[in-house]
């Protein structure tokens, strides 16, 4: 049914969600970001932050039964379950579609699940949570080996995007050796050709071992590898004529600006680099 | 008018004075605001005079008198509403003045006189009533008071004649249980206005009918003592055919034109099985109680209220129902309406516009596809709905983004409707 939903919000009154650090202002939003975000969050979710804000909204028969639910210790999917239910954002159709998947998600491994948070988190820029998360998972005693591998690979994704080549060729490696799977040997192969040049690079013994490895355990030839490199290229250029990076470029340029204006825009951009660094830095070193 | 005050402020700014007075709620009791106790008449000259030696504005009496005085010969005596409606230009002192501006000293002498006497709190709010309430007047008042540092203040702006109902309303019920007819009598107008109940079912409404009666009793007349029994006669005529079909419980008497008591035998005439009022800040009073509960309660239609209710439609659990947006009876410059609204699938803004008069009801179509909804219901928009006069109204309809997750485009959609 197509129509206009009537969306009552109340000013001064939001809750701050950790994952993507966004404000929801209104019972609309939050089952919106509950659908999108099932995957990433848990139990800590439905805190009594959010029954506030819910209660302000005017829902308070949802927040009174959500704590109750919080406190007999029942399933954050339940309570979710709860909140789509009652707010009317969602048709009779979606509700069922969402449910269903809440099912899903039931039946699937706790294990399944945080790599599905892990991928949410890694596709919202949230690099380092997701490396900490895919972290925990590989290390997990109990693994079946095929998601062992998924989130090795993942590993070596995030190393790569962080110029750390040797270290994601490592992961890379240890992917291809638990399941052997086409994905993990091109992950390989690009690293390789990535790790040739800029920074990050790697010494030219390493790679040429590397690279007999490939030839010897995957029979990828050199002729192979420099078919992979033309793409990679083609790709890299893609990037370069990116919307995004015509952008920043012209962000950082200091054409047609004032000198006080380009000073500006570059030292917010390097505080905001040199704080990402610090964050980071700390979290290595927890 | 949802929000429940203790006090209200109202000022008729009517062509010849104004004047102002307070209600109070909970006891129902009006303060009429008397600059000169010795009268008792609580009205204000509506003229401005500029004292060159002291460099300060004086209004009312006190610029009549001012203007009187020898050592002001030469100084013009400004007529307020003269001024504003011509938009004249006036130098004083060597300094350019414009019909507003000078339209706004005199509120600011009227507004400091009125809070020095009545005493009234900073966050009750004020309602203004003239003869017409248009846009123009609307925006004037709001400028003028934002200049005066009021620009928290609630507003509210009303014609005489919605006024006169909330007066009438705000009375005991024995003087409204019939008709309740007003007598205004100007220098240059008569009018009368008819208060008037019709029951639809269980509920009754109230209307408000002017009627032009200049030249039934002339102004200059009336001021001369030889004169007063012949337009004396003439009313009481009127009033005698009119009563023979016609049941009033109450009838007031206002305007310059009454100060004299040149009606005797009119006023007898009234008062058999009528009650008589004669006051001249009726206008002030009716302003200042339209907040009331009883005013709430009681619809009322007449020159500038609007005469449908308009709603629209909206999803609730995947069904389509009526939203109430305004309410036929209105005063058109109250008459609004901002709300937020998922986007579900359309691109088409129903609303409806009907009358408790009559049951079928009619369904205009805004399209705002302009603003390009999304899908999966990421589109929120702000639907803002304003009457410019109580026939023609603006849908406006903005883009919104999505909370944290879309941002707002900044796309608009507006579309003006006459309901005429």
């Amino acid at each position: 049914m197509s129509g206009l939903i009537l969306s009552e919000k109340k000013e001064g009154v939001f809750y701050r969600e950790s994952l993507e650090e966004k404000r929801i202002f209104s019972a609309e939003e939050l089952c919106y970001y509950l659908k999108q975000n099932i995957y990433a969050i848990n139990e800590d979710f439905f805190g009594e932050e959010l029954c506030a804000f819910l209660a302000a909204l005017g829902y308070q028969s949802l927040s009174v039964r959500l704590l109750q639910k919080k406190n007999l210790g029942k399933s954050y999917l339940s309570m979710a379950a709860d909140v789509i239910m009652e707010i009317d954002y969602y048709s009779g159709e979606e509700k069922k579609k969402i449910l269903a998947e809440f099912d899903r998600i039931m039946e699937r491994s706790p294990a399944q699940n945080r790599k599905v948070r892990a991928d949410i988190l890694m596709k919202n820029g949230k690099e380092e949570d997701a490396y900490k998360e895919y972290k925990n998972i590989s290390e997990d005693a109990d693994l079946e080996e095929e998601l062992r591998a998924d989130c090795l690979n993942d590993l070596g994704v995030i190393c790569g995007a962080g110029f750390r080549y040797e270290e994601a060729y490592t992961y890379f490696r240890q992917a291809m050796q638990l399941h052997k799977k086409q994905e993990y040997l091109d992950n390989m192969i690009c690293c390789l050709i990535l790790a040739k040049d800029g920074p990050g690079r790697m010494g030219t013994e390493a790679l040429r071992e590397k690279e007999k490895e490939l030839c010897v355990q995957y029979g990828v030839s050199g002729e192979l590898i420099e078919k992979y490199g033309i793409v990679v290229e083609r790709e890299a250029k893609n990037v370069e004529l990116s919307g995004d990076t015509i952008e920043f470029k012209e962000k950082i340029s200091p054409r047609n600006k004032p000198l006080e204006e380009y000073h500006q825009t570059m030292e917010e951009l390097l505080a905001g680099w040199k704080e990402d660094f610090r964050k980071q830095g700390l979290e290595r070193q927890k | 008018m949802q929000e429940q005050y203790e006090k209200v402020i109202g000022i008729d700014l009517a062509k010849t004075y104004s004047s102002v007075a307070m209600y109070e709620n909970g006891t129902g009791e009006w303060y009429p605001m008397n600059v000169n106790p010795e009268d008792g008449k609580c009205v204000i000259p509506m003229v401005l005079f500029y004292r060159s030696q002291t460099k300060d504005w004086l209004i009312g009496d006190d610029a009549v008198f001012a203007a009187s005085l020898p050592e002001n010969k030469g100084e013009e005596l400004i007529f307020v509403w003269e001024v504003y409606h011509n938009e004249r230009m006036m130098y004083i002192e060597e300094q350019e003045y414009s019909g507003e501006e000078l339209f706004a000293e005199y509120l600011s002498v009227l507004y400091r006189k009125a809070k020095e006497i009545l005493k009234f709190p900073e966050e009750e709010p004020i309602v203004f009533t003239a003869e017409q309430m248009d846009l123009s007047l609307i925006r004037f008042l709001k400028q003028a008071m934002k200049k005066m540092g009021e620009n928290q203040r609630k507003l509210c702006f009303l014609s005489h004649s919605e006024a006169f109902a909330r007066y009438v309303v705000n009375q005991k019920k024995e003087l409204w249980v019939n008709d309740v007819t007003l007598f205004e009598l100007q220098e240059k107008q008569m009018l009368l206005r008819n208060f008037t109940g019709r029951r639809q079912g269980n509920t009754w409404f109230y209307f408000v009918e002017d009627q032009e009666l200049t030249g039934l009793v002339s102004y200059e007349a009336v001021q001369e003592e030889r004169l007063r029994d012949s337009e004396d006669a003439r009313f009481c005529d009127y009033l005698k055919e009119d009563y023979r079909s016609h049941i009033v419980s109450a009838v007031y008497l206002t305007g310059a034109g009454f100060y004299e008591n040149w009606c005797k035998e009119s006023i007898r005439e009234i008062c058999k099985k009528r009650r008589a009022f004669k006051g001249f800040n009726l206008y002030a009073c009716g302003a200042a109680a339209a907040l009331s509960d009883m005013s709430r309660k009681t619809t009322v239609f007449c020159e500038g209220t609007v005469m449908v209710s308009l709603g629209m439609m909206r999803l609730v659990n995947g069904r389509e129902e009526a939203l109430k947006l305004i309410a036929a009876g209105t005063g058109f410059a109250q008459a609004k309406y901002s709300g937020e609204f998922i986007v579900a699938d359309t691109d088409q803004l129903k609303l409806l516009v009907s009358s408790p008069f009559y049951k079928e009801q009619e369904m205009l179509e805004v399209d705002f596809s302009g603003i390009s909804p999304r899908m999966d219901k990421t589109t929120e928009i702000r639907i803002d709905i304003r009457f410019e006069s109580p026939k023609v109204f603006t849908v406006r309809i903005t883009d919104l983004g999505f909370g944290e997750w879309r941002e707002a485009s900044g796309r608009q959609v507006e579309k003006r409707i006459s309901l005429e």
